[in-house]
């Protein structure tokens, strides 16, 4: 029974997944290994009849978690960083040879772009909202932050969005 | 134009959720999670008895040593406490707690009153011994005398319980319960004469060492009694006298009276008393008369009758 339900999450959510990985990591094998530890962690927790209220949201928790960790060991924390205390991931933009890789085009390639210049606290919340449809309390879960908080930065985030790529009508 | 821009974000957003695994990754990642370990689900354990045995489990030295340790300790102090003498730190464990605690699972009358008497030998042993160190001071004479009347009670229900036990055989009873009584009055005449010797001599080498002439003189004087030795005698008596009520015989007053004086150590006279009566067809009237016979040879022949207090 626990089968049947994971593999049924796992075909609905894991290229989200291994989407949401990819966009921050360099690299198309390490992308697989932290969608793959998602998750197996997730099923760990199946496995232990844990509460999740909300697949979705609990698997790029973990994925978010798991960059976040990833990032630490291999990354250098610039002081810069540790004197802003930040927690949240280092948005890191895929590279251009990983993108020709993946087969991304002009425009999806130009937003990522853009998406990098934001601060780092809303280029998160622009992705997980736009390219994965989260609403707003979910985004604010993955996050850590409170579902008003992540209102905030989605609109802000926005606002920004729409000068620094001429998208002055896209609206939520 | 502004809908040429819209649609290039639409475009932008389609081609990134285009980004997907390939058939072959997504059938590796998910065999390889279903072959995890994690995939063998283990029942939930029982918040009681299962986290009891694994808390054992994991601190399995502690939860066997401590009882270990426990009983260990309990035991050595409770073997310690048997040499114990008044005045030591063990001495109101062995005599509050193990000696009763033991006197309790006595399963007859018998052994109960056997194991008092072999208490109260104890208690005027260790009298004994105090007063060789001359260490037998007012306080530690007054709780052996306490204790000894305590263990005499102890004798003396455990004959009223076996007088009353229907079930036992009557003329065993009275013989049981008399060599009791007889023994206990041996073991304390013969112990008080040890105390009462130790107490002249202790008496004696003091005044010597304070006024010598005074010694010299009161050598003969009687300096025996002894408080302990006192209160065991009036245990013996006490116990003698129940004994023969219940055996429907009667001390004369004179033999109380020379008891209590003293000068006829109580074992001789209880020797002379005719209490076994192993004549089924004598009646209780007729051995009451042959002890007053008796009485009066002993009366006669220590010639007591001087010590009438009336006299």
């Amino acid at each position: 029974m626990k089968d049947e339900e994971f593999k049924i999450i796992y075909t609905e959510e894991s290229d989200s997944i291994f989407r949401f990985c990819l966009t921050r990591v360099s690299n198309r094998e390490q992308a697989l290994d932290i969608t793959q530890d998602t998750f197996l962690r997730f099923w760990q927790s199946l496995s232990k009849e844990e509460e999740i209220r909300n697949n979705r949201a609990f698997l790029f928790t973990i994925a978010h978690r798991l960059i976040i960790d990833w990032y630490r060991k291999k990354k250098s924390i610039s002081i810069e960083s540790m004197a802003n205390n930040e927690n949240d991931m280092v948005y890191d933009v895929v590279d251009e040879g990983t993108l020709e890789e993946i087969g991304l085009g002009a425009e999806s390639r130009f937003l990522l772009e853009k998406i990098k210049e934001l601060p780092k606290t809303d280029q998160d919340p622009i992705y997980l909202r736009f390219v994965e449809g989260l609403s707003p309390p979910d985004i604010g879960e993955i996050l850590g932050i409170s579902s008003n908080a992540a209102s905030v930065r989605l609109n802000r985030a926005l606002e920004q969005l729409r000068k620094i790529t001429g998208y002055s009508e896209v609206k939520q | 134009m502004e809908k040429e821009i819209e649609e290039k974000f639409k475009k932008a957003v389609v081609e990134l959720k285009g980004v997907k695994m390939t058939a072959l990754e997504s059938e590796n990642i998910l065999k390889n999670i279903l072959n995890s370990p994690a995939q063998i689900t283990q029942g939930k354990p029982s918040p009681y008895f299962f986290s009891f045995i694994s808390k054992i489990e994991t601190r399995k030295f502690v939860y066997i040593m401590t009882p270990c340790l426990i009983v260990f300790i309990l035991g050595g102090t409770a073997l310690a406490s048997q040499g114990s003498l008044p005045g030591n730190i063990l001495y109101p464990l062995k005599v509050r707690v193990i000696e009763p605690a033991y006197l309790s699972i006595q399963s007859t009358p018998l052994k109960r009153a056997t194991y008092a008497s072999f208490l109260v030998d104890k208690r005027l042993t260790e009298a004994e011994t105090l007063a060789k160190e001359d260490k037998l001071d007012e306080s530690k004479e007054e709780e052996l005398s306490s204790l000894l009347k305590v263990h005499t009670n102890t004798i003396d229900l455990a004959i009223n319980e076996s007088e009353n036990n229907t079930n036992n055989n009557l003329k065993e009873n009275e013989s049981v319960n008399e060599e009791i009584v007889s023994k206990f009055e041996t073991n304390v005449d013969a112990h008080a004469q040890v105390l009462n010797s130790l107490q002249v001599k202790n008496i004696s080498l003091f005044k010597f060492e304070s006024e010598s002439s005074i010694a010299g003189q009161n050598e003969n004087q009687d300096f025996g009694k002894n408080k302990i030795s006192e209160a065991a005698k009036e245990g013996a008596l006490k116990l003698r006298e129940n004994l023969e009520k219940k055996e429907g015989k009667k001390i004369p007053e004179e033999i109380k009276e020379v008891n209590k004086e003293e000068s006829v150590p109580i074992s001789q006279t209880s020797q002379n008393t005719p209490t076994k009566n192993t004549n089924s067809d004598t009646t209780n009237s007729d051995t009451t008369d042959k002890a007053l016979e008796e009485a009066q040879k002993i009366l006669d022949e220590y010639d007591l009758k001087d010590l009438d207090p009336g006299n």
